[in-house]
C-alpha cells in the first residue's frame, strides 16, 4: 500500500465508503480527508481542472507536466500562466530552454506586466544553470511569487540537483501557496515525481486544420500520479492556436 | 499667552559651556573666527559689544574696537547641540516651544497654572543651564512677549532681569510709548520714511488708518501696522522632539551564537515593527548595539534604509543582514535596536482583486539582489512592441522588472497608514 501511494499518490487507495458516496448522485465530489484543504488554481483548460479533483492544479504544491516534444506541454503552460496572470499580482516563468514567446502568451491572455521571465545565462553549463535558476526561484517564491511555470529541458529534468531542489522548491511553494507547474519531456528525475503532487502525462492526437492552416491541436491527458484527488483519469481537450492581427492592449 | 526666554547669545555660552571656564564670563568673547582672517563676527559676550563689537562686523574691525578681546572658532555643533538640549529641557516643562532664528525661545503657556510661577520655573531651568538670567517676557502673541522680553532685559539690575507680564487686552497700551526704531521689527528704509511722516512711536503708527498704511508701504506695512496695534498672526511653529524607538533584550547567560542572536534580533524587529504600525510611522536609521561580556562599550552598528519600512517583515531583512555583519568576539550580554528617522508611513492602496499585490516591493527587492548577484538579464519582463512585426524576437522587448513593479507601486494611489 505504501508503494502504491508513493508512485501515484495517497488517493489511489480509498475506503469503501469513499468509493460509494463518489458513485452517489447525493454525494459531492469525494476528496480524502488529508488532501481536503489544496485548493485548486485554474489552468484555463476545464478538462484538467476537473481531473485534478480540486478545480485545477493545486495551490502550493508542485506539478509535472510530462509529454514528448511537440506534445503540446508549452500550450497548457501558455494558458495555464495566462490564467494565473490574470489572478496573481506577480508570476515567474522559468524559460531554461530561452524559447519563451511573450507575444504568444500574450496573445493567449497573459498579462506580461505581471509575468518575470527567468532566463539563466547561457553557456555556465547545465549544473550551473540549474543552480542558479532554482535559487533564484527559490527567493522569488519567498518574496511573494505566486505561481511559477518551468519548461525544463531533457539534461535538466534529469539532473541530480533535483535531489536537495525539489523539496525545498516543494517547501518554499507550500509556504507561499503557490502553484509551481513543470514542463518536462518523457524522463523526470526521481526526486521531481516524488515531490510532484500531480503528474500529468500529455500525448499528441491530431492537428486541427482550418483552410489548410493549423488552427490548433488535439491531446490527451492522463493523471499518472494525483495526491489531491483520483489519479488514473483521462480526457481530450483542443488548443486553438490565436490566429488574427494583434494589437497591444492601449 | 506666550512665554517668550531671550536665550543670551547661544555661540558664546555653548562656547563657555564647552569651555567648562566660568572666568570666561567676564572676559569680552568674540565668536567668528581670528582677526586675521576675512569673517564676519558670528557673536560677541556683552563685554565685547560694550567695545561697540556686534554680529556682522568684520572680525579686523572688532580687533581694532576691543583688542583684548579673545575670539574664537565657530563651533556650529556645539551650538546646535545646545540649542537641542534647550529646547528639549523647555520642552519637558511645556509641549509647545519654539526655537527662533533669533535666539528666543517661545513657549506656550497656556493651561499650565500661573504664568509668573512657569516663568520662575523656566528662569530656573536656563539659570542651571547657561548659568546665567536670561529675560523672559509674557503676551499675548509672539510679537508682545519678545518686546517685553527686550524691556525686561534692559531693565535688568544685578540681580538679573524680572519676567515682564503683558496682560491680555493691554498689548497696545503696553506698546504705544515704545519707539519705532527700536522696537518694530522691520527695515531701516520703512524706519525711515516713517520717521519721514513724523511717525516716532508705536502709537503714532498704530493710529495710522489701513488703507493709507497700506498704501504707502504695501503688504510689509500693514504686518508692521498690525504688529504696532498688538496683533501678531505669524502663526506658533512647535519643535517636535526627535522620536525614537528601542526595544533590547539582555542575554543571560550570555550568548556567543549567531543563531539564538537572530531569534532574539527577530522578536525584537516584531515588537518594533507592531509599535510603527501602531503609530503610523516608517523608520529610516536602524541602529544595532551589541553589548560584549568584560568589554566596557557596546558595538555599534548603523543602518541608514533605502526605503521608509514601516513594518517588522520589511525591517527584519536589513536587521539580520546587519547583525551578520557584526564580528562577535566575545559573548553577547545585551542586544538593543533603536529605530530613528522617522516618517509618515505610506502604502499604496492595493488591487484587491490580484493576490499577492502586497507583496509586490517584496518582488522587487528580491529583484534587485538578484540582478546585483547575477546581471541584469537572469530575471527579466517583456512587453509587447508598439509596432507588430514579422519577426519573433521583434515582437516584444525587454524590460528590467524591478523598474517595472516600483513604477507599478508608485502609480498606484499612495495613502498614509492608518493607526492600528
Amino acid at each position: 500500500m505504501g508503494q502504491i501511494q508513493t508512485r501515484f499518490g495517497t488517493a489511489a487507495l480509498q475506503n469503501a465508503a469513499a468509493v460509494v458516496a463518489l458513485q452517489s448522485d447525493i454525494a459531492p465530489t469525494p476528496r480524502p480527508a488529508d488532501v481536503s484543504s489544496a485548493a485548486g488554481c485554474p489552468t484555463g483548460i476545464a478538462e484538467i481542472d476537473d481531473l485534478t479533483s480540486v478545480g485545477g492544479l493545486p495551490r502550493g504544491r508542485l506539478s509535472l507536466c510530462l509529454g514528448s516534444p511537440g506534445a503540446g506541454k508549452m500550450m497548457v503552460g501558455y494558458q495555464f500562466l495566462a490564467q494565473a496572470s490574470q489572478e496573481y499580482a506577480a508570476v515567474l516563468a522559468l524559460d531554461m530552454r530561452g524559447h519563451l514567446d511573450p507575444w504568444l502568451m500574450a496573445r493567449m491572455g497573459a498579462r506580461l506586466d505581471r509575468v518575470l521571465v527567468l532566463r539563466p545565462d547561457r553557456g555556465a553549463g547545465v549544473e550551473d544553470e540549474l543552480k542558479t535558476s532554482l535559487e533564484a526561484t527559490l527567493a522569488l517564491l519567498r518574496a511573494g511569487v505566486g505561481c511559477v511555470l518551468a519548461d525544463l529541458p531533457a539534461a535538466w529534468a534529469t539532473s541530480g540537483l533535483w535531489d536537495p531542489f525539489a523539496a525545498s522548491l516543494s517547501a518554499a511553494c507550500s509556504r507561499a501557496g503557490a502553484p509551481m507547474l513543470l514542463l518536462a519531456e518523457d524522463v523526470a528525475a526521481m526526486p521531481l515525481r516524488y515531490a510532484a503532487s500531480v503528474v500529468l502525462r500529455l500525448r499528441h492526437q491530431e492537428w486541427l486544420l482550418r483552410h489548410g492552416d493549423i488552427d490548433g491541436v488535439r491531446l490527451s491527458v492522463v493523471v499518472e500520479k494525483n495526491k489531491v484527488g483520483m489519479p488514473g483519469g483521462a480526457a481530450e481537450f483542443v488548443v486553438r492556436y490565436p490566429r488574427g492581427t494583434f494589437m497591444p492592449p492601449p | 499667552m506666550i512665554l517668550c526666554c531671550r536665550i543670551p547669545d547661544i555661540p558664546i555660552a555653548a562656547l563657555v559651556l564647552q569651555h567648562d571656564d566660568d572666568s570666561l564670563r567676564r572676559q569680552p568673547l568674540i565668536v567668528g573666527g581670528f582677526p586675521s582672517e576675512r569673517k564676519p563676527v558670528r557673536a560677541a559676550s556683552p563685554e565685547a559689544r560694550s567695545y561697540g563689537v556686534c554680529a556682522g562686523m568684520p572680525l579686523r574691525q572688532a580687533e581694532q574696537l576691543c583688542p583684548e578681546a579673545r575670539f574664537f572658532a565657530v563651533d556650529e555643533k556645539a551650538e546646535a547641540d545646545l540649542a537641542r538640549h534647550l529646547l528639549a529641557g523647555l520642552y519637558a516643562l511645556a509641549p509647545r516651544v519654539e526655537l527662533a532664528a533669533s535666539g528666543e525661545a517661545y513657549v506656550e503657556i497656556d493651561g499650565l497654572g500661573d504664568p509668573d510661577d512657569f516663568a520662575a520655573r523656566v528662569a530656573a531651568y536656563l539659570h542651571r543651564r547657561l548659568r546665567s538670567r536670561p529675560a523672559l517676557g509674557l503676551g499675548d502673541n509672539k510679537f508682545v512677549a519678545a518686546t517685553a522680553a527686550a524691556l525686561a532685559a534692559a531693565r535688568a539690575d544685578t540681580t538679573g532681569p524680572a519676567p515682564l507680564l503683558v496682560p491680555r487686552g493691554s498689548e497696545r497700551s503696553f506698546l504705544a510709548p515704545l519707539s519705532l526704531a527700536e522696537h518694530l521689527p522691520v527695515d531701516g528704509d520703512m524706519i525711515t520714511r516713517l520717521k519721514r511722516f513724523g511717525l516716532r512711536s508705536m502709537a503714532d503708527f498704530a493710529a495710522m488708518p489701513l488703507a493709507a498704511v497700506e498704501g504707502q508701504f504695501g503688504r510689509e506695512g500693514l504686518q508692521a501696522l498690525r504688529l504696532a496695534r498688538g496683533e501678531d498672526s505669524r502663526r506658533f511653529e512647535p519643535w517636535q522632539p526627535p522620536q525614537r524607538m528601542e526595544e533590547s533584550s539582555c542575554l543571560d547567560p550570555a550568548v556567543d551564537n549567531l543563531e539564538p542572536l537572530l531569534f532574539v534580533a527577530r522578536g525584537l524587529v516584531d515588537r518594533l515593527g507592531t509599535r510603527l504600525v501602531d503609530g503610523g510611522h516608517a523608520a529610516t536609521v536602524v541602529r544595532l548595539q551589541v553589548e560584549l561580556e568584560e568589554e566596557a562599550s557596546p558595538a555599534e552598528a548603523v543602518l541608514r534604509l533605502r526605503a521608509p519600512m514601516s513594518t517588522g517583515g520589511e525591517l527584519w531583512t536589513p536587521v539580520a543582514s546587519l547583525l551578520q555583519r557584526q564580528s562577535i568576539s566575545r559573548p553577547v550580554s545585551r542586544v538593543r535596536l533603536r529605530l530613528t528617522g522617522f516618517c509618515p508611513a505610506a502604502s499604496r492602496q492595493m488591487d484587491l482583486m490580484a493576490r499577492q499585490d502586497g507583496r509586490l516591493e517584496d518582488i522587487s527587492r528580491q529583484l534587485m539582489l538578484l540582478s546585483d548577484a547575477h546581471g541584469p538579464n537572469l530575471v527579466r519582463m517583456a512587453e509587447v512592441a508598439p509596432a507588430p512585426s514579422l519577426l519573433d524576437e521583434r515582437r516584444h522587448r525587454w524590460t528590467d522588472p524591478a523598474e517595472s513593479l516600483v513604477r507599478r507601486t508608485k502609480t498606484g494611489n499612495r495613502r498614509h497608514k492608518p493607526a492600528a
